[in-house]
């Protein structure tokens, strides 16, 4: 059967459709306070309204600047400890804040993008992990061999910090789920190093703690305990809290890389930093009209 | 043309303008900017709402719904971690654990096993008779006074079953324990108690150790420590571990170190970044939720 034009007028289309079109009218209204609005001239008495939705896109701008920082920060506190480390020498370290100073943005675009783009707004990138794989490539890019050796020693340091910290959360857990003694807690972080994987940490920053296998820790169990192990309620528990102290360093977009007294080339150009609205800034849409920026000349002129 | 006839086509239908009525009170919007649920929809029955009688001069109530004795009863089973059902299940799996510990610590024969279980039963049984009769006289508008009054009454009979940090340091559990933890103690002779008592000490500083080194490696991401300063500052932690529970905490004792030690372990840049404070976050930041023994 084929629709004409006039066959939307009909009652029994007509009101299905105005029906639907109200109650978007009304959910429109009703989620205006969880949108952001922002207006601005664009042109001589021209206004352009940019709608985003509020905890999503809201603020996004905002928090790629803070990501940006972060990561910056990162780098910047591995660029100091190359220079305590490696002691590279001025053309080293001059090669190195340049290739920096190009690049970070374009490599560690995805982790910003993550981060900026989360919708639940958590801190949910590893970026610690990101910037120090991609300033051991540059390192080994720029610097000797034998530089290059001494800061893989740096980081294989960090790494085992790391992995005693996950595995010893691990252990932890298995502790309560199972109710393990102190010697049998040893035997368990012996199994469990063995089984070691550099993704665990990426998985304990992002907030989970990686499985401890009941096969792999079985044999440590008493038969008690083996039978309180299949009780899958006791596992540790994992969940994200509002708001709070960051353990992240911060370098301003403004200001340059450096490595003891060299800085990046002044060629290389910098992001201008303009002051923007907290992210969490939210209008509603009646608050739009005093808002408009009216120009001081005529239009008309 | 169309939308003239268009138009004079939706007013002849009967339940449009209803349609558009119900669908404007039933938006959430609506609803908030009123202050109210539409009465079309709500299904509450309206609470009689007393107000405080001025004349009496008493304190007005603290909340302006009924605290029914399920309500209290909730509050207090939620207090001990969730509902009823589930901390019965958690008093039972951790009476389980323990006895298998010791079990494997240093033995414990089945007449203990069966004793101890039984009064973890019974316990339980009293429990849930005590809360039922304590909360049958609850107030059920109370007063701030009234509600803490109160309360405390519960506190006193849910706090022996409160899950607190196993691997606290020992000796600070300020909670009186439960029935079947004293009966588990009194058939243990000196020496099992004191095997168990040094293991527990044991497991307390593994994972002290563990949240020191937490702690350790958050101050190096903000502040860049190489490994030789993670090595010095890990010893420095090892002996005030107090200090080294949380960011905030070590951050503070850093930051009042005096100068010439800070100048010892730490370069100028760090100096700098640990006088200013700490950045803050409106963001959810993940929490492993390890403190709490179920």
């Amino acid at each position: 059967m084929k629709l004409r034009r006039t066959d939307l007028f009909r009652p029994r289309i007509a009101t299905p459709l105005v029906f639907a079109v109200c109650l978007l009218g009304c959910l429109v209204v009703g989620s205006v306070d969880a949108q952001e609005v922002q207006v601005q001239i664009v042109g001589e008495g021209d206004v352009q309204f940019n709608v985003a939705l509020g905890g999503v896109m809201a603020g996004a701008d905002g928090r790629a600047e803070t990501a940006q920082r972060w990561v910056r920060g990162f780098i910047q506190n591995e660029f100091n400890n190359v220079e305590r480390v490696c002691k590279p020498s001025t053309k080293e370290a001059q090669a190195l804040v340049d290739v920096a100073e190009r690049e970070w943005k374009s490599r560690l675009s995805n982790t910003i993008r993550a981060y900026a783009e989360s919708q639940n707004q958590r801190i949910n990138a590893d970026f610690e992990s990101r910037v120090e794989r991609l300033v051991q490539i540059w390192v080994r890019d720029a610097l000797s061999d034998e530089q290059y050796e001494k800061w893989e020693q740096e980081i294989d340091v960090r790494l085992a910090y790391r992995k005693r910290i996950v595995i010893g959360r691990m252990v932890m857990d298995c502790e309560r789920k199972y109710g393990l003694t102190h010697a049998q807690m040893q035997e368990v972080e012996k199994l469990t190093q063995e089984r070691w994987k550099d993704s665990w940490w990426s998985m304990y920053r992002t907030g989970t703690l990686p499985e401890t296998k009941f096969s792999w820790i079985s044999k440590v169990l008493s038969e008690s305990q083996r039978t309180a192990g299949t009780d899958r309620a006791s596992q540790v528990t994992e969940h994200f809290m509002g708001g709070g102290f960051v353990d992240m360093p911060t370098l301003r977009l403004d200001e340059r890389f450096k490595i003891g007294s060299v800085s990046s080339s002044e060629e290389i150009p910098l992001e201008k930093v303009e002051p923007s609205e907290p992210a969490d800034r939210k209008m509603l849409l009646f608050e739009v009209a005093p808002k408009i920026f009216v120009p001081d000349r005529d239009p008309r002129r | 043309m169309s939308i003239l006839h268009s138009f004079r086509l939706l007013t002849q239908i009967p339940c449009y303008p209803a349609l558009i009525l119900v669908v404007f009170l039933a938006h959430p919007s609506t609803a908030q900017q009123t202050g109210k649920i539409p009465n079309a929809l709500n299904r509450n029955q309206p609470e009689a709402v007393e107000d405080p009688d001025p004349k009496k001069g008493g304190d007005p109530p603290m909340m302006q719904f009924e605290m029914e004795p399920e309500r209290w009863s909730e509050m207090a089973y939620g207090t001990l971690g969730g509902t009823r059902a589930t901390f019965e299940q958690s008093l039972r799996r951790r009476v389980r654990k323990t006895l298998n510990r010791i079990e494997q610590l240093c033995g414990i024969s089945e007449d203990v096993r069966i004793k101890v279980n039984a009064t973890a039963d019974l316990e339980f049984q009293r429990l849930d008779a005590d809360i039922t009769a304590l909360v049958s006289e609850a107030p059920r508008r109370p007063t701030q006074q009234q509600y803490q009054d109160f309360y405390q009454k519960l506190w006193a009979l849910i706090s022996p079953f409160q899950p607190t940090a196993q691997w606290g340091p020992p000796g600070q559990e300020n909670r009186n324990k439960a029935l079947w933890e004293k009966v588990l103690h009194s058939n243990l002779s000196e020496d099992h108690q004191e095997i168990i008592s040094n293991d527990q000490r044991q497991r307390s500083e593994y994972n002290n150790r563990v949240q020191r080194l937490e702690t350790l490696l958050k101050v190096s991401r903000v502040l860049g420590l190489d490994s030789k300063q993670l090595g010095i500052l890990e010893k420095i932690a090892d002996a005030n571990p107090a200090a080294w529970i949380s960011l905030e905490s070590v951050w503070t004792t850093l930051a009042a170190m005096p100068e010439s030690q800070q100048r010892e372990y730490f370069t100028e840049t760090q100096r700098i970044r640990l006088s200013r404070p700490l950045e803050y976050t409106n963001d959810l930041q993940p929490v492993m939720n390890w403190n709490q023994p179920e």
